[in-house]
């Protein structure tokens, strides 16, 4: 029943989520003059809004989407002429690659000195979680990345003497790669495709290229995982429970494992999925200043452009990597909570 | 107020202290507990809310809430101190040694565990596993508690069972542990009367079954003298006045165990009444007598020194005043 509702409901957001994006897109400019320039007569311009349709009733063309949308057809850019899906295919796993190593770093910090937080507030480390969270919060992440950039790369070399100068970050933090040809495309994240291909340099590389940004927006979006644990992982431990478990002679250690950080885990996974969801399409500032060729920077290349399809497809895309990780987190809440299988 | 070296006693509280720091100042659960349980007694201890009955178990157990901490007196189990246990002996203490059953059933289950699982793990947690398979031992224990399908029981989960099925779990986890003492933390208040009978009846029955001695705390006088041979009155912290139950029953010495028997008149059905005044506030220490302001028979003296202790005999124990039998 529970995954029965859920499916219904992911459907029903996806249509509205489709539906919303056409309309908006559909009414806030043309792509009409960035694809044929200013200085076309209208004759042009009528022509070439027949031939992509634009004359059609609104209705007629959001049918005409929805078909191709169900047979995986994104549509065209009108500016580069090249296949949306194209673009996306190649884009996304960028974004992907660098969301996913956010989230490591994230649970690199976050979540550990989140459960110690929960565990011992007031202590050292639950002090330190708290003063990197309350950072995290304050600064804009594209502030924090071309902070990183400053210290690390330009400022070094330009140290006056006897300090200086010092040896600047190598290479530049920036793109996925710099200049060096990327591993053949399996998964599309460099990092796994050079394992894969068995070299060792290329992962490296692609893993360096990649600890700025995941840094950078880990620290600005950790804070919330941060604190949803702290607080799931206190609230588990005032539990009921918890004192019985210690008082049947059950030690610290499987207390902790099998009580609190069970119990303390649903918000905190639920988190997990929204932090992804909302960082693949909310990194786009970041992307940007490290130059890198993800999904984010492709939509606001589409914005500038009036591109319908562009803007719309990311849309799309990001609403259904919501939605699956929405229903991959509920299938595991499922698997875990007997509460949720009644 | 030392009860001098152990007697063949199980548990020893003596002069037991307990401070807890919370964000508006100390308070002091419990001002000096003396208490004693023998092997395979059953002792209940009553008391208002606020009179640290539930404190007193838990600092048997050293199962202390944030900022809590034991600041005087002694726990011994036979002859050892539990103060001094380190974590690896304390953690063999509990469940083995002493167990508890919680107050509210459901929410001292863990939700998201079968009852299997957390009937087995408290069993390995305490027993050398030889040649009791845990699974078949938690069928029995369930058995032994009356569940007429246990099968069907272990693989439920705790939203899945009423409150007095809850409690029968709760029981049986803490009997898997192998204890010689349980402490049973009003096991019954929320469970409707007729259920409440049948699930003391049953924790008595398991219980002498086990040779094991039972510390029952309750604010219910009746189902107290229900179940205990020994009764003990707490007021503000401390035990005020101990001894068998009939004693305690029909001619206490203390005033306030007057004032609460006439309350609650066991021998007729009426509606309870209340004492006058108000419990004292814990967020003090009491040197003097901490009833005295509610106190029909307050005398000078309890104005002027702390309270005598009365070594009555045959385990009768008073802190009053006024002594024994005064009328």
């Amino acid at each position: 029943m529970f995954l029965a509702n859920r499916v219904v409901i992911l459907a029903v957001v996806l249509l509205a989520v489709v539906m919303i994006g056409f309309t908006i897109t559909r009414s806030t400019g043309t792509p009409l003059y960035a694809s044929l320039g200013m200085a076309v007569s209208e004759a042009i311009i009528e022509q070439r809004a027949e031939e992509m349709g634009l004359n059609e009733p609104i209705v007629v063309q959001f049918w005409t989407y929805v078909v191709h949308l169900l047979q995986g057809d994104l549509g065209v850019s009108r500016i580069s002429r090249i296949p949306v899906a194209e673009d996306i295919a190649l884009k996304l796993p960028a974004t992907a690659e660098m969301v996913f190593f956010t989230l490591m770093v994230s649970f690199i910090w976050a979540i550990p000195l989140g459960v110690r937080a929960g565990l011992r507030p007031g202590g050292r480390l639950a002090k330190l979680g708290e003063g990197m969270a309350q950072f995290g919060v304050s600064v804009p992440a594209f502030w924090l990345g071309l902070l990183f950039i400053f210290l690390l790369y330009f400022l070094p070399p330009r140290i006056p003497e006897p300090l200086g100068p010092l040896p600047a970050l190598f290479p530049p933090p920036l793109a996925r790669l710099g200049s060096v040809t990327p591993p053949e495309m399996v998964t599309g994240f460099y990092t796994v495709d050079a394992l894969i291909a068995g070299d060792f340099r290329l992962a490296w590389q692609a893993l360096w290229h990649l600890i700025l940004p995941a840094v950078t927006l880990s620290l600005t979006s950790g804070p919330p995982l941060f604190r949803v644990t702290r607080t799931a992982v206190s609230e588990a431990l005032a539990s009921p429970f918890v004192e019985a478990a210690y008082s049947y002679g059950l030690g610290r250690r499987t207390v902790l494992i099998r009580d609190v950080l069970r119990n303390a885990s649903p918000p905190v996974l639920n988190l997990t999925a929204m932090t992804f969801g909302y960082l693949i399409g909310g990194g786009v500032l970041v992307e940007v200043v490290f130059s890198w060729p993800g999904i984010g920077s492709y939509a606001v290349w589409g914005m500038d452009n009036s591109d319908y399809d562009v803007v719309l497809a990311v849309v799309i895309i990001a609403a259904v990597i919501y939605v699956i990780l929405y229903f991959i987190v509920d299938l595991i809440q499922f698997a875990m909570d007997p509460r949720l299988r009644d | 107020m030392n009860s001098g070296p152990a007697n063949g006693a199980l548990l020893t509280l003596s002069g037991v202290e307990v401070a807890i720091n919370t964000r508006s100042g100390p308070v002091h659960p419990l001002q000096g507990v003396d208490l004693q349980v023998f092997p395979g007694e059953t002792v209940g201890l009553v008391g208002e809310s606020g009179s640290g009955k539930s404190m007193t178990l838990r600092s048997i157990l050293r199962l202390m809430p944030p900022g809590g901490a034991i600041t005087g007196g002694t726990v011994k189990w036979r002859d050892r101190s539990v103060l001094d246990l380190d974590s690896d002996e304390l953690q063999t203490y509990r469940g083995a040694e002493v167990a508890m059953i919680y107050q509210n059933p459901v929410t001292a289950l863990d939700p998201m565990l079968s009852v299997e699982r957390q009937i087995v793990d408290a069993f390995k947690a305490n027993r050398e596993v030889s040649d009791v398979v845990p699974e078949e031992f938690a069928r029995d224990a369930l058995r032994d508690l009356e569940f007429g399908n246990p099968d069907a029981i272990l693989n439920r989960y705790p939203h899945q069972l009423s409150g007095g099925m809850a409690q029968r779990v709760n029981i049986a986890l803490a009997l898997a542990c192998g204890p010689s003492l349980i402490l049973a933390d009003e096991p019954t208040t929320g469970l409707d009367m007729t259920t409440q009978v049948r699930v003391l009846d049953l924790l008595e029955r398991q219980v002498s079954a086990r040779n094991a001695a039972l510390l029952f705390i309750s604010h219910d006088l009746r189902a107290v003298s229900r179940v205990a041979r020994n009764i003990g009155i707490m007021y503000a912290g401390r035990v005020v006045e101990i001894g068998p139950r009939e004693r305690i029953l029909t001619e206490p010495s203390h005033p306030y165990a007057k004032a609460l028997l006439e309350c609650v008149d066991l021998r007729t059905d009426e509606r309870p009444r209340s004492i006058p005044g108000l419990v004292p506030r814990m967020t003090e220490e009491y040197d003097l007598c901490a009833f005295r302001d509610r106190c029909t028979s307050r005398m000078a003296v309890c104005d002027e020194e702390p309270l005598p202790l009365h070594e009555l005999g045959g385990r009768r124990r008073l802190l009053c005043h006024l002594g024994p039998n005064n009328g």
